[in-house]
């Protein structure tokens, strides 16, 4: 008997958490419609930039649904690969967390997320720190080996931890 | 090697073809009744056919999208409107989702759409080749 084994890139994984979120669960969260490789933000460079907002596209019924019921809030994702998440400290959270409330108050961003792949196991520590990242803005990483999403405990963090099936 | 995209939209045929049957049957409301009669054991044959070869002739002439590309550039044949670039132009390659197509976005001072779900071609896999080429043609010239 042949036992195939299938193994992901850091890449599949990025393309495949860009489908979640533009064209699958990550749509119950926001419309994201655009994507960009290799964004920076000031000295750091992101490996996928999404943005959208929050009045979902759709026919005539959820197009006037969607205008009386939803907010209409513009909405970013920043996604990057870490090497590994020992790299993750209170540090590393807060440049990255700065830098996104300083794009999000120029470009009215009102949502906001960073997603982080990794290929090995956080400690308990690390996911701690996770969990209870403070701010508005949404925390998850994902373990693209064991496929395990730790995810902040704020709305945002929770709702997207929900949206979305890795 | 230039490889080169075109495929046929036979939705976009049907429903050009829809449009002018349903012109036909209205126009059946303002003939007088004696050319009526006469084109009348004929007209659904005649009509289905005059439909599917107009929609045709118009989607050739209007809609057809033709994409052909290697890693220098593109030529991009949108109906009648040819568009050649080159890779360098740019410097940024945004996916775009809308309503329910995919472009990949190309943007330097201005932008160009390549309308990739119209050509059938994979948004996800086509906008990595494209930044390949973008980044690789950059890279080459600077």
């Amino acid at each position: 008997m042949i036992a195939l084994k299938v193994t992901f890139t850091s890449e599949d994984v990025l393309c495949m958490l860009e489908k979640q979120l533009m064209m699958k669960g990550g749509r119950w969260v926001a419309e994201f419609t655009e994507s960009e490789r290799n964004h920076k933000v000031g000295d750091l460079t992101f490996d996928v930039y999404l943005r959208g907002g929050t009045r979902v596209k759709g026919l005539f019924l959820s197009r006037i649904l969607s205008y009386f019921v939803l907010p209409n809030y513009q909405v970013a994702c920043y996604i990057s690969r870490i090497p590994s998440s020992n790299v993750i400290s209170s540090e590393f959270l807060k440049k990255r967390l700065m830098l996104i409330r300083e794009r999000a108050k120029e470009e009215e961003l009102k949502w906001n997320w960073l997603f982080l792949v990794t290929e090995d196991e956080p400690s308990a520590k690390v996911a701690k720190l996770i969990e209870e990242a403070r701010g508005d803005e949404g925390v998850l990483l994902y373990n693209l080996r064991s496929k395990s999403l730790v995810f902040s405990h704020n709305l945002l963090g929770k709702r997207m931890k929900a949206s979305l099936k890795l | 090697m230039t490889e080169k995209v075109s495929p046929i939209r036979f939705f976009e045929i049907f429903k050009l073809s829809v449009i002018f049957l349903a012109v036909q049957m209205g126009a059946t409301l303002v003939m007088p009744v004696w050319f009526y009669d006469i084109i009348r054991p004929y007209f659904l044959f005649f009509a289905v056919a005059t439909s599917v070869l107009l929609a045709y002739i118009v989607y050739m002439r209007t809609q057809r999208v033709e994409l052909s590309y290697d890693d220098k550039g593109f030529r991009l044949k949108r109906g009648k409107t040819v568009e050649s670039r080159r890779w360098t132009e740019f410097h940024k390659v945004l996916l775009v989702r809308t309503d329910g197509d995919f472009l990949v976005r190309l943007q330097d001072k201005e932008s160009v759409d390549l309308p990739v779900s119209k050509l059938k071609l994979d948004p996800f896999s086509f906008r990595m080749k494209t930044l390949r080429f973008v980044e690789e043609s950059r890279r080459g010239s600077s």
